[in-house]
């Protein structure tokens, strides 16, 4: 590893460093490829060195994804994509490409497919843990994130209760922090991931746990999975997804952030949202 | 000594340098913001960290609070250029901190500071 002043960056560089922006979106991360555009968006930011792969570094691994794991994995992401098209409030049959394309990506992190290989198909925690990031990338294509940014959101979704083991558990308060240590003490999953997963139940108002942090002390992914959980979780216990839909939205300024709110709004169906029959 | 500087502003992490590197045989690592400072924690291990208060999130307060309870040996000076605010000394020593100074920091203060914490590290 060695330290590299931005303007002498080249092309095909692999970076071991992430860095985000003051918003908390990410503008190079861990094991990424440096391209042009990646190179311009460090200098626009004022980022003046960045840590870079050197030879005999240890390159982190990828998984293949025609594993069992992996396509049992897409197979479910198609089910949970219609499942929410047909019962849900949310836009995301038309985007179900573009999720996939995420999910294939992501799922070439060995650590993912670890965590949803240790999850049994039909357990909540699985089932949760998808449907959290299929939400997730689907209000962040709306949002025009690009594809880093996409793929990290996924990952922080997908492993957001990995506190919890392998079984869901509503009401364990401990797993933010037991899934934070959990991540850092792996050293092929970034630091952010880690923090996203600690904060996903901090809230807006600072009434949230393990650490009751303020909004300007969480980070953006965090804020907005909490949105997305807090649906999910209420979706697991209604049949009513407009109660759970208007309950989240109540939250705004409370325990959301109201910009937050915005995005997850943005992706609604609203004539879906007054017509779809209560299961 | 294995010290980490965390501040977003690079002037302040070379003038940081600068005021410890003549005082003990120290060795030094930077970071940007509370993710990075996080990770060169986990990579680093440092003895002492130099936190400033205000950082892109998580803060300074949170990356303080979250090492407090994952690391009781390490030593966290944090730094506030908002002056004497009591709340923020209060918040500080609460949540751990070793010290609290104020920005810029000259050679006395981070030479008060590695007398205060020497002996107690090796």
């Amino acid at each position: 590893m060695k330290k590299v002043n931005v303007d002498d960056l080249q092309e095909g560089m692999i970076s071991v460093q992430t860095i985000c922006n003051e918003r908390g979106i990410i503008l190079v991360a861990k094991g990424i490829y440096l391209t042009h555009s990646i190179i311009q968006r460090l200098k626009k930011f004022n980022i003046e060195m960045i840590e870079i792969q050197e030879e005999g570094d240890e390159v982190a691994q990828t998984s293949s994804v025609s594993t069992a794991t992996a396509k049992q994995v897409l197979s479910t992401v198609i089910d949970i994509a219609d499942e929410a098209f047909h019962y849900n409030t949310l836009n995301v049959k038309d985007k179900i490409r573009d999720i996939e394309v995420v999910m294939h990506s992501v799922l070439k992190r060995p650590f993912i497919q670890e965590f949803l290989g240790s999850c049994e198909k039909d357990q909540p925690l699985y089932q949760h843990s998808l449907r959290t990031a299929i939400l997730s990338i689907n209000i962040g294509l709306i949002q025009k994130w690009d594809a880093l940014n996409l793929e990290y959101l996924a990952m922080c979704a997908i492993l957001h209760d990995c506190g919890m083991g392998t079984k869901f558990i509503e009401t364990d308060t401990e797993h933010p922090f037991e899934g934070f240590i959990k991540l850092r003490n792996n050293p092929d999953i970034d630091m952010l991931i880690a923090v996203v997963c600690l904060q996903h139940h901090e809230c807006y108002n600072g009434s949230g746990f393990p650490f009751a942090f303020k909004r300007i002390q969480i980070t953006d992914f965090a804020c907005l999975l909490a949105i997305v959980d807090y649906y999910d979780r209420l979706l697991m216990k209604t049949d009513d997804p407009r109660k759970a839909m208007f309950e989240t939205i109540g939250k705004k300024n409370i325990l959301f952030d109201p910009g937050m709110i915005e995005m997850f709004s943005s992706t609604i169906n609203w004539s879906r949202l007054y017509n779809i029959p209560v299961k | 000594m294995r010290l980490l500087i965390v501040d977003d502003s690079s002037f302040m992490r070379k003038q940081i340098k600068d005021a410890f590197s003549e005082l003990a045989d120290i060795e030094f690592e930077e970071a940007i913001n509370g993710i990075e400072a996080l990770e060169k924690h986990r990579t680093f291990q440092p003895d002492v960290m130099i936190l400033d208060y205000i950082i892109p999130a998580p803060d300074g307060l949170a990356i303080l609070k979250i090492l407090n309870k994952i690391d009781k040996k390490v030593k966290i000076i944090m730094v506030t250029a908002l002056g004497n605010q009591k709340f923020i000394y209060k918040d500080c020593i609460e949540c751990g901190a070793f010290a609290i100074i104020s920005k810029p920091i000259s050679e006395e203060s981070a030479s008060k500071i590695i007398k205060s914490i020497y002996g107690q590290v090796t």
